[in-house]
């Protein structure tokens, strides 16, 4: 058998980059930044199953990863970097017989737009009303950004998370910086 | 000369001048100016040419509604044709051209048509143009279209950009005259979220066209100093130049902010005109009200226009309309006209009104002839005289005069308020329709609701604020004012039209529709409102009858002997005012048209030379061209080739994945696929064919079990989405009991298949498990190591090229390195990479079927697949309908090969099986070509065809037709698997 070394790339591996709308980044009103090291987990509960919510919760908590609902019984784990893998079996041991998991993190890729203009920019995509007493930190639901499905969170105030099947991410990004570009956008991934 | 400027006053910035074109013209203005007020400020009267007759028109009004000062603007892609001059804000650099005249406008040559009007009445043209039929499209047609216009539009692309955004509000206030400031001021004290819309540059509306005071102020300063206000409220947002055009269920609406509109440099960063949606938990209609023209022999002619417009000149752009004004009013609007004129040094000749008694409070100069109506006018490119009627002795008088204001009262702005369906009524004491009850929270308030009174106006836009901020838990009290004392606003009866008028009476400027036409309409029996509008085209284009539609049912009414009550409004429909189809597209043109979905496989294919092909949003590898390979095919063959002599790899990312979970799957899955998959094995593929309820076949795929609660399938890419749909229907409605979890996984995974001879030495080098035939035999699944367990992979031995294949499925991340890895691994065995193109040649050759068969109207016996479908299975989805008679018939057309008769001939997919003695028509044929390709292997065309009883005909010659080329072959059926029939290759 050859020695071959397989490494990965990330969807939005070559996407653009650099500043649009402005030529200094002290200006830029949206900074649009790709998560390429996430593990991005899935987690599918069966009707009736309890406490999956309150672990999930916990697990998150301890390891500083964020948690996304996206539907009954269906949440996405978001980690910024790979979990240690003896967490990770002690998440799926404390899930087992309760929900499956499911590691989506090459099947989404996670993208995270902040900046003082944050909320105007994604208007111009999302329905969601971003008002902040309506979508407050914490909060996550999917919708559609133009023609392309995705899961919206907000993280704080002027932070957000966007998750897209990875074969629209291209797509997705090269959208986000037109929408952008009156703010003046520093994209980088 | 006549129109001028005034030296001083107005809300232009006479610091400011502003340089721009008329016609090629150089004129200039000031800053604060409309190109209509800087035409009028210039004494160009004449601005354009009416549609039908070509008659010379000036301005009418100084908004939203003008039908007559339509130009052209900019140059090339920015060409916009049909711009109300009126609506345009003065920019350096502005140059308008004016429509519908040839040579000039000036001298037009189709005035001629004015001359020929007794003969083009309405209906003319339905009328006239019946014979020969023939001639219609080649010529009535081309030369009406030359004669009547509305601008050219240009066929270069538009330079610019658009967008869309939404916004969310608790209070919507649509228009920021005094009704909709009351009712943002109100807002403001309130911690609801109020977004205020107006379509005006500055914000006020009709305040800064008048002379009256709000508290103490100019009504023009007020509404300055209430946008600084409401500017500095961190609750308001103000959308200015922006036009609410359309009202939706849920309280939604479509604005359309003009962005970039009045600059003279655009920003490329920024769209020009950006489309909102607006949805509102409760919304105020301030929209205010249209004067209504008046309708008299000659009423179109320059220096002509609304009392109101020419208020709006004087007061706000500081333009006199004239040198001697007369004024024809129904109703108080006139003679505040009068006044104001008076006030500025105008001289007014005269104010003509119908009604019996002078206005008490008007205390002008002007002479007042009341109880008379104006007969006729005179002029030809600018007002000259008037002829004045008494209406007791019916004796006439001539008038000299440069202008005339007009007013035949109101027509509260009620469209928004009926785009859901809902009907204006009709109100004697208003003279006017007003708006219908309120609806989901939209109410109208002030003019819009048939006030007409400033302190009026005021308050209700305060009250109605105050009332539906507390439906929603915000009280606050409502702002108050102080003004002078109102006239008392009460409406005259309305004055529909001058009977026997001189000339003719225009109704519907912008359509040159008039009085006759309204008549002729009625005496031919299309005396309803919607009728009416068709025969005469009262109400149509771009106005969409903003001024004419009251007047034309008030007309219609006492033709018919009713009341406008009973002749009722036309439909109200979006959009209130033109909307560009830029704004409309938004941001989705070019390359942002649809989003495209990229295989992680597309770099690996790209690197390597392929050609790409549009598969709904994907792009897949169709082929990959050799260096002095000119010709696709001669790749596409090599391809085919070398996969069946040595081995190949192709991207099947595409295809759709799902994971299914639960205790239940396998029953979920034995029920969703036709054939059995309850006793599916672990670490065993299967081939499924999912039928819909009508029987017919949806998709088809593999689906692996992967453990005993644990399956994979795979769908065809087109359907994707559709099955995903579909099973989480099953799951969720029809089958809730069943303990099933679906997954989309298809982007979570590169997935590629290795397909001829060498493939398993060439995954041997990778995979790190046992691949032998025994170790690893036809249909098995599993997830196996890749490179010394460096990553994990699926790997599936199933083939749709009929060789000894598997299909490796990575994380996708890793596909390009896996691919690369495989390509060099096979280099020593002679590996290739092969698109769709070689691909659908190795299935055609296999007799496999794909869409181009799974049409949607075939089921699994028309493919050979009868047997497949289960008959233990209690139940399937398909099941009973497949039963029906006629989907068990035996003369439904049936898969079955087909080659050419002569190797040296082809035929294309499409083509129509023949009867060697029949005819080609339609009624004999047999069927038709599905599929089609060159078969290397064969050296000479094959397909798949669905025909009559096809496979009880094998070995009978026939006629392959080609309709559309009118070109038939001879051909043979024949069993659909043209290479390795006993499927060897598959399980070697």
């Amino acid at each position: 058998m050859l020695e071959v070394q397989l490494s990965a790339k990330p969807a939005l591996f070559g996407a653009a980059e650099g500043l649009f709308g402005t030529k200094d980044a002290s200006t830029a009103g949206i900074v649009l930044t790709a998560s390429t090291q996430s593990t991005i987990l899935q987690v599918l509960s069966p009707p009736g199953a309890t406490g999956v919510a309150e672990k999930l919760q916990a697990w998150v908590g301890a390891e500083g990863a964020g948690l996304r609902p996206n539907g009954p019984g269906n949440w996405f784990v978001v980690c910024d970097a790979q979990p240690p893998r003896e967490s990770l079996e002690a998440l799926s041991k404390t899930l087992e017989g309760r929900a499956e998991l499911l590691d989506q993190s090459h099947g989404r890729t996670r993208i995270k737009v902040s900046g003082p203009k944050v909320t105007q920019m994604l208007a111009k995509g999302t329905a969601i009303d971003l008002r902040e007493h309506q979508f407050a930190p914490g909060q996550s639901a999917p919708t559609l950004f133009g023609h392309i499905s995705a899961q919206l969170t907000r993280v704080s105030p002027e932070n957000f998370e966007i998750l897209v099947l990875s074969s629209f991410a291209l797509s997705l990004w090269d959208s986000l910086i037109v929408m952008g570009r009156e703010f003046g956008i520093q994209a980088h991934c | 000369m006549s129109a001028y400027r005034l030296s001083n006053g107005g809300l232009i910035d006479r610091s400011k001048p502003i340089d721009f074109k008329f016609d090629g013209k150089p004129l200039q203005g000031f800053a604060g100016d409309t190109l209509a007020s800087a035409l009028l400020a210039n004494d160009k009267l004449l601005v354009g040419r009416s549609f039908k007759y070509h008659r010379p028109r000036g301005l009418l009004t100084a908004g939203a509604a003008e039908p007559n000062a339509l130009v052209t603007l900019g140059q090339d892609g920015r060409t916009e044709t049909n711009t109300r001059a009126t609506m345009v804000e003065l920019h350096h650099g502005l140059e308008a051209r004016s429509q519908n005249r040839w040579p000039s406008l000036d001298h037009d040559i189709g005035a001629i048509n004015g001359m020929l009007s007794p003969f083009l009445g309405a209906g003319f043209y339905y009328k006239t143009f019946m014979w020969p039929a023939a001639f219609w499209e080649k010529l009535y047609e081309p030369i009406i279209r030359k004669a009547a216009g509305l601008g050219r539009a240009s066929y270069v692309p538009d330079p610019d950009t658009y967008e869309k955004s939404w916004a969310h509000c608790d209070l919507l206030i649509i228009g920021a005259g005094p009704t909709g400031l009351a009712a943002a001021l109100t807002a403001a004290r309130s911690k609801a979220r109020v977004i205020l819309v107006d379509e005006g540059s500055m914000l006020g509306g009709s305040l800064l066209c008048e002379t009256t005071e709000i508290n103490d102020q100019p009504a023009a300063e007020f509404a300055a100093q209430a946008i600084v206000e409401l500017s500095a409220a961190e609750n308001v947002q103000i959308l200015k130049r922006t036009t609410v055009v359309g009202a939706y269920d849920d309280n939604v609406f479509g604005a359309l902010e003009r962005v970039q509109k009045h600059v003279s440099v655009i920003d490329d960063n920024k769209p020009v005109e950006r489309f909102w949606r607006i949805s509102a938990k409760q919304a105020i209609l301030a929209t205010g009200a249209e004067e209504r023209p008046l309708v008299f022999g000659g009423n179109d002619r320059p220096g002509m226009m609304m009392a109101g417009a020419m208020r709006t000149y004087l007061n706000r752009f500081a333009v006199a309309p004239g040198k001697q004004v007369a004024i024809f009013s129904n109703g108080p609007s006139g003679w505040q006209t009068a006044r104001d004129l008076e006030a500025n040094g105008v001289d007014v000749v005269a104010i003509v009104t119908p009604e019996t008694a002078s206005n008490k409070s008007y205390q002008g100069k002007a002479r007042i002839i009341a109880n008379a109506v104006i007969a006729g006018t005179s002029g030809e490119k600018r007002l000259k005289g008037l002829t004045i009627r008494h209406i007791g002795s019916g004796s006439e008088e001539t008038l000299a005069c440069d202008a005339l204001g007009m007013s035949g009262g109101w027509s509260p702005i009620v469209h928004l308020a009926c785009h859901r369906g809902d009907k204006p009524k009709w109100s004697d004491a208003h003279a006017a329709f007003l708006p219908p009850a309120p609806r989901d929270g939209l109410i109208a308030a002030g003019g819009a609701a048939g006030t007409y009174s400033l302190a009026a106006c005021l308050q209700d836009g305060g009250t109605l604020a105050a009332e539906a901020l507390d439906n929603l838990g915000h009280s606050v009290s409502r702002a108050e004012f102080s003004t002078q004392q109102d006239e008392k606003a009460e409406m005259p009866a309305p004055f529909w039209y001058v009977k026997a008028p001189k000339g003719k009476a225009f109704v519907d400027f912008q359509n040159d529709v008039h009085l006759k036409d309204l008549g002729l309409a009625v005496r031919e029996g299309y005396d309803h409102v919607e009728l009416a509008k068709r025969y005469t085209t009262n109400g149509m284009a771009t106005d969409q009858g903003k001024l004419s539609n009251v007047n034309a049912i008030g007309i219609l009414a006492e033709a018919t002997g009713t009341s406008p009550d009973v002749v009722g409004t036309t439909t109200f429909r979006p959009f209130y005012t033109p909307v560009s189809f830029g704004a409309l597209t938004g941001s989705h043109i070019g390359a942002h048209f649809h989003p495209t979905r990229v295989s992680p496989l597309f770099k690996w294919a790209e690197k390597h030379g392929a050609r790409f092909v549009e598969t709904g949003l994907w792009h897949r590898s169709s082929w990959f061209p050799k260096e002095g390979e000119s010709d696709w095919r001669e790749s596409v063959d090599r391809e085919a080739k070398t996969v069946r002599s040595h081995a190949g790899i192709c991207d099947v990312s595409t295809l759709g994945k799902i994971e299914i979970f639960g205790s239940d799957a396998a029953e979920f899955i034995n029920r969703v696929y036709c054939n059995g998959f309850l006793k599916l094995p672990v670490g065993k593929a299967r081939y499924g064919l999912m039928l819909r309820e009508d029987g017919f076949i949806y998709d088809d795929g593999t689906t692996s079990r992967l453990g005993e609660n644990h399956f994979f399938m795979t769908t065809t890419t087109a359907f994707a989405a559709g099955v995903l749909t579909h099973l989480e229907c099953c799951s969720q409605v029809l089958w809730p009991d069943l303990d099933v979890r679906l997954v989309s996984v298809s982007d979570q995974w590169a997935q590629m298949a290795i397909a001829g001879p060498n493939a398993r030495k060439i995954l041997a080098e990778i995979v790190d498990e046992d691949i032998s035939d025994a170790a690893f035999p036809f249909l098995a699944a599993r997830e196996v190591g890749l490179s010394g367990g460096q990553i994990k992979g699926r790997l599936f031995r199933i083939s749709f090229s009929g060789e000894l294949a598997f299909e490796l499925a990575v994380p996708a991340g890793y596909g390009e390195a896996v691919a690369d890895a495989i390509l060099s691994l096979g280099e020593d065995h002679g590996i290739t990479p092969y698109g769709t193109e070689a691909l659908n040649v190795l299935r055609i050759e296999k007799g496999h079927v794909t869409h181009a068969e799974i049409n949607g109207t075939v089921t699994p016996g028309d493919l050979g697949f009868g047997r497949m479908v289960s008959a233990k299975k209690p139940d399937f989805i398909g099941r009973v309908m497949l039963q029906r008679e006629g989907l068990q018939a035996t003369d439904r057309l049936r898969l079955v090969g087909i080659r050419p008769l002569d190797p040296a001939e082809s035929f294309v997919s499409g083509s129509h099986i023949l009867d060697v003695d029949a005819a080609p028509t339609g009624a004999n044929d047999l069927g038709h070509v599905t599929s089609s390709c060159f078969s290397p292997h064969l050296g000479h065309t094959i397909g798949l065809a669905m025909v009559k009883h096809g496979p009880e005909l094998i070995g009978e010659e026939i006629v392959i037709w080609n309709g559309l080329k009118q070109q038939s072959i001879r051909g043979v059926l024949c069993e659909p698997v043209f290479v390795d029939p006993k499927g060897e290759k598959l399980h070697a």
